[in-house]
């Protein structure tokens, strides 16, 4: 069992339902101790959205590989002036 | 009562098992979206709705996701993709497959303008005021003719 991983990724999206709250331009998860942290940068946001629950973070597989990571937002600081964002996740969706 | 539409999801199903995946409910963003997407600016600058794009409009403003399958039988994915996408993938459909994923989200955005003027009787019937008025502007309903039309219902309708 890894103690800590990371993952790193370009575009990806914090959804809200079908809506994208947010369309991210690069993120990196950590997991350390248990928790999975994502730092973001963001290319666009919704302001509105972005403070509405549940929201879950979508990247797709590196390439040639399909389908996305999928993990649900448990809480999330969004850096003035919404350039970039701080997220501790829940376990990863199947 | 919220006055902000969730992102809600409804399932159609269509012909031979196929089933589309269709936002409940336009908000205002997606609505005018939608409208700015069939619209097109006359020769003095005014801007009214294309007829030719009111179908696609339509069918684009609404569709999330669906199962259709290309000829190798992969999932042709339009989820989460900008409208461009999305709107070059239901171009790419044979006309009778276009014209019926049309109809079927035609007659859920009729459902849904029929169920938001019972849900404004309903309040104003417990507020005791007189009876509504219908909303001006619905076209939904048969689609003969081609006339052009800017709708001014709360949802996104096509009369082509």
């Amino acid at each position: 069992m890894f103690q800590s991983l990371t993952l790193h990724g370009g575009t990806a999206s914090l959804l809200w339902g079908y809506r994208t709250a947010a369309a991210l331009r690069s993120w990196r998860i950590a997991k350390h101790d248990g928790k999975w942290l994502l730092t973001a940068t963001i290319a666009r946001a919704d302001a509105f959205q972005l403070r509405q629950r549940p929201l879950l973070f979508t990247a797709p597989h590196e390439k040639g590989r399909d389908g996305w990571w999928a993990w649900g937002v448990e809480s999330i600081e969004v850096g003035p002036p919404y350039t970039s964002l701080r997220a501790t996740l829940g376990p990863p969706e199947q | 009562m919220s006055r902000f539409v969730p992102p809600a999801v409804k399932t159609l199903t269509i012909s031979h098992g196929d089933t589309l995946t269709v936002k409940q409910r336009l908000n205002t963003g997606e609505q005018r979206a939608a409208f700015a997407r069939m619209s097109m600016a006359t020769a003095n600058g005014d801007l009214k709705v294309n007829p030719l794009e009111m179908g696609i409009g339509l069918v684009v403003a609404y569709l999330v996701d669906w199962s259709l399958v290309d000829d190798h039988g992969r999932l042709v994915v339009i989820r989460d993709q900008p409208p461009e996408v999305v709107q070059a993938a239901v171009d790419a459909l044979d006309p009778e497959s276009f014209a019926e994923i049309k109809a079927a989200i035609q007659a859920h955005d009729a459902g849904v303008l029929e169920a938001r003027e019972q849900e404004k009787n309903d309040q104003d019937g417990a507020n005791g005021s007189s009876v509504i008025s219908p909303s001006p502007g619905s076209v939904t309903g048969d689609t003969s003719g081609s006339s052009s039309s800017t709708p001014t219902s709360t949802t996104c309708s096509s009369r082509n």
